[in-house]
């Protein structure tokens, strides 16, 4: 109700806005769409302990500011006191533990660079079948959180449903749906059961003749198509300038696949394509990824096709390895990009210094670069995207 | 790509002539005694060790020669010295090239290389929270894994853990 004056009855005029608040609390006009606000680290949409100080302009993202370190073990100062055989449990667990068998494997593969063992034909092509299984899995995973994070809800329970029995194939060949352990120095810990071999393929193609279903559920959709097309655009040159790796070099149009171009273990004898993209957006990148499953999948059918008999793990690997002084470097594609591993030896039983080289380390460092001038809601899905995996950024 | 296919956008298929042997040849020339060894790690990887004073100049001469990637940059720690250790290659190319420089464990600042690749921002951070060494010139020298408020530098060989949470090691 309209004050009133007690004695002349009338109505007091409206105290303007200027007399309620004091002029110095008052803040220029430009500010009022000024926002900071923190982004996790407790957040669905940043897949882990992910926190992002952003601030906004509006809605949209003005700065950026990623900060890092929640779950940080350490990784490297651990396998300084761990033997060479010990640290393939650390790998898998505290690096990029929705891609274990591959940072299993790049220590793997440093590793026997430094002792100089030589792994058997059929541990290879294991490897190879279990490690693009992996990869399939970390996909679908990353899809369907994309998905999840997008409200698309029934895309992300058949992608789980979907990586479900891919996880099975590898729960029944080394006992683990996660965290693996799967790779030794030298070869493989365990062969594949009877019959797991044409299950292999019997699976992976189940899966592959889904995604149309997929494609017409979440990548076809007009939603996402209007919430993915032209958002974080990347031109190939600046991908390479801000250092873009894995399917976000690829979707940008970059076609770079440390498998294709600097091969490791016996990638050199698979046919697959490189998928790439043209814009490098959001859409591109999904776009990538589900065609990657496709190419993983043509993978795993021609090592089931042409695995060889023979030992699984390399003989007279020493239980107490003590490689002599030196250093080596070894790098593979995850799914989420370039891995490394750099060993040096001092002649010890253990490491004497390790360098983790994470993909999700350097994909969250391109974060701003990616996400500044897109709104907050583009943002989590960029960051669903870049798919990072804490365990990898922190380590 | 199977989608709507947009004109003008054909994939780039990265090439590169970076021959490395040809780069450390050329930074002989122009480091000379700042280039103190330049050997093979018999795994396709050119090793090159400068002086500190060297080092700078070396990373731009690799960047300009081609080497756009980076793969790390760290330190080893050797107990009486640091080794900064950043290692490059040329997409395009397998040529990869490892530049070392040793320095003092203590008291030096190390030559920025954040504006030549992007990647080492944070590398460099990293780096700098974990063994302690500064380096000269980065816009954005903050820890980066550890709070600001941490003790000490972990991976330093000398570091002690105040809060000792762990286990008794095995060896």
């Amino acid at each position: 109700m309209t004050p009133h004056d007690e004695k002349t009855r009338q109505p007091q005029a409206a105290v303007p806005p200027e007399r309620l608040v004091p002029e110095e609390d008052r803040g220029a006009p430009d500010d009022v769409q000024d926002f900071l606000i923190n982004v996790g680290p407790h957040h669905p949409g940043t897949h882990g302990v992910l926190r992002l100080v952003v601030h906004l302009d509006g809605e949209k993202v003005a700065g950026l500011d990623p900060r890092i370190g929640y779950m940080h073990r350490s990784l490297e100062k651990i396998v300084e006191n761990r033997t060479y055989h010990q640290v393939i449990a650390f790998t898998d667990r505290t690096a990029d533990y929705l891609a274990a068998m591959h940072n299993d494997w790049v220590y793997c593969l440093a590793a026997e660079k430094l002792l100089g063992i030589t792994v058997p034909e059929r541990a290879e092509y294991l490897r190879v079948i279990t490690g693009e299984i992996n990869r399939m899995t970390s996909h679908l995973l990353s899809l369907g959180a994309l998905g999840l994070d997008s409200g698309a809800t029934t895309y992300f329970l058949w992608c789980f449903a979907a990586r479900e029995r891919l996880v099975r194939l590898l729960e029944d060949i080394c006992g683990a749906r996660l965290t693996y352990v799967y790779m030794r120095l030298g070869g493989v810990i365990a062969d594949a059961p009877p019959g797991w071999l044409e299950r292999v393929d019997e699976v992976v193609h189940g899966v592959i003749a889904e995604l149309p279903r997929h494609r017409a559920l979440f990548h076809d959709n007009y939603i996402w198509h209007q919430r993915s097309r032209g958002i974080s655009t990347l031109t190939p040159a600046e991908a390479l300038r801000i250092g873009a790796q894995g399917p976000v070099l690829r979707a940008a149009g970059v076609k770079w696949d440390l498998r294709r171009d600097m091969p490791y273990s016996i990638y050199d004898r698979f046919e697959f394509d490189i998928p790439v993209g043209t814009t490098g957006d959001v859409y591109d990148r999904t776009e990538v990824r589900l065609q990657e499953i496709v190419e993983s999948a043509k993978i795993i059918r021609q090592a089931v096709r042409d695995i060889p008999e023979g030992p699984i793990l390399a003989k007279r690997v020493p239980r107490l390895p003590a490689p002599p002084p030196g250093e080596v470097y070894a790098r593979l594609e995850s799914p989420r990009g370039e891995i490394g591993c750099y060993l040096v030896s001092d002649g010890g039983i253990k490491p004497y210094r390790m360098k983790w080289r994470g993909a999700s380390f350097h994909n969250v460092a391109m974060l701003p670069e990616l996400a500044v001038g897109y709104t907050l809601s583009d943002l989590i899905n960029i960051v669903g995207t870049l798919d990072p995996v804490m365990g990898d950024v922190d380590r | 790509m199977t989608t709507e296919a947009r004109p003008g956008a054909a994939p780039l298929v990265p090439r590169s002539d970076f021959d490395a042997e040809r780069l450390a040849d050329a930074l002989a020339a122009e480091l000379g005694s700042d280039l103190l060894e330049r050997t093979a790690d018999g795994h396709g990887v050119l090793c090159l060790r400068t002086s500190l004073a060297g080092y700078r100049r070396a990373a731009e001469r690799l960047r300009q020669h081609g080497a756009d990637r980076l793969d790390f940059l760290t330190f080893v720690d050797w107990r009486d010295h640091f080794t900064l250790t950043l290692q490059v290659y040329a997409l395009g190319s397998r040529a990869v090239v490892r530049l070392k420089a040793d320095l003092p464990r203590d008291g030096v600042e190390v030559p920025t290389v954040s504006d030549l690749w992007f990647g080492a921002g944070w590398e460099e951070r990293e780096a700098y929270d974990l063994f302690g060494v500064r380096f000269a010139g980065h816009p954005d020298l903050r820890r980066i894994l550890l709070p600001e408020a941490w003790h000490g530098h972990p991976l330093r060989k000398d570091y002690v853990d105040d809060v000792d949470i762990s286990r008794p090691q095995y060896f």
